[in-house]
């Protein structure tokens, strides 16, 4: 490995680590008023208004591809799926806006967004 | 870069039929690799071996040609349309980038950096595609840990790369 190569895996990493820190400072810490937003093929498929409290398990079973969300405690995951990957349930949990849990093989996601920010979202998605 | 001057020259001629296979099987043997990672959009890309190996050899047509080729026939033997998308964005993407350095650096850079960039620039395009296909952009919060596994699996396939690059030029097979 040369000189060059290490200068290049270095700012590759620092890019990485830094955008990550902006992304992670953008995504608000508290929001009120949250909601779960289960998306199938860009459609949403169930919403629920989520807080602490929040004791949901949701199944999605679109000819035979199944995702389980649970959600308790404050969290959002994935506990069980039957796609080829599983990203999605190793993806672990989720609990603040702005954040996504993704199963590409099935086209399905799960966010958390604030009441606030939905309206912006929409004009991003549409 | 040592370009074949003849329009029709059997040599390239096998050589593209030989990477575009070779692309095919290790695409098909990624694809029963168990996933070690845990982000949407990464993969080891196997298949940009080929894919350096090509740009390295050939001219940028020539390269190009075994970037479609392996993604076409990948996609009519064991694809679906979604995962043709995405291994036409990924390779398009890379194969792009690691011609355009390979022919602006070509003594700057190393075989290893190139191939970081090609690694990056595959995983962009698969996300870009997974962000139309779940029509979601909040999928592309995940491009800072594409960044980062872009790095060992760049190296990884870089490595590679330089061995089959290193073998066909001892060969002499390519003149």
């Amino acid at each position: 490995m040369k000189k060059n190569d290490v200068i290049l895996i270095v700012i590759v990493l620092l890019l990485g680590v830094v955008s990550y820190g902006i992304i992670n400072f953008m995504k608000k810490d508290v929001g009120d008023d949250l909601r779960v937003i289960i998306k199938h093929r860009g459609v949403v498929v169930k919403e629920y208004p989520f807080d602490d409290l929040t004791r949901e398990t949701y199944v999605l079973d679109v000819e035979g591809e199944i995702n389980v969300v649970q959600i308790e405690k404050g969290l959002v995951s994935l506990s069980e799926a039957n796609c080829q990957d599983l990203i999605c349930v190793k993806t672990g949990s989720i609990s603040k806006p702005g954040e996504i849990i993704v199963c590409l093989p099935h086209k399905f996601t799960v966010e958390i967004v604030s009441n606030e920010n939905l309206s912006e979202i929409d004009d991003i998605v549409e | 870069m040592r370009k074949v001057n003849k329009s029709i020259d059997t040599r390239k001629l096998v050589l593209i039929s030989v990477l575009v296979a070779q692309g095919m099987v290790l695409g098909y043997i990624e694809k029963m690799l168990p996933i070690p990672f845990i982000v949407p959009g990464a993969k080891l890309g196997l298949a940009n071996i080929v894919t350096l190996t090509a740009v390295y050899f050939l001219n940028f047509r020539a390269s190009a040609a075994v970037v479609l080729l392996r993604v076409l026939l990948t996609a009519v033997t064991f694809g679906s349309i979604s995962s043709f998308l995405y291994s036409l964005s990924g390779g398009v993407l890379s194969l792009m980038a690691m011609a355009g350095l390979l022919k602006v650096f070509k003594n700057e850079m190393s075989l290893i950096s190139v191939s970081i960039i090609g690694s990056i620039s595959h995983n962009v395009g698969q996300l870009m595609v997974a962000a139309l296909i779940i029509h979601n952009v909040l999928i592309l919060t995940y491009l800072p840990f594409l960044l980062i596994v872009a790095v060992p699996t760049g190296i990884f396939v870089g490595l590679v790369a330089k061995a089959l690059i290193q073998y066909l030029e001892k060969t002499n097979f390519i003149r």
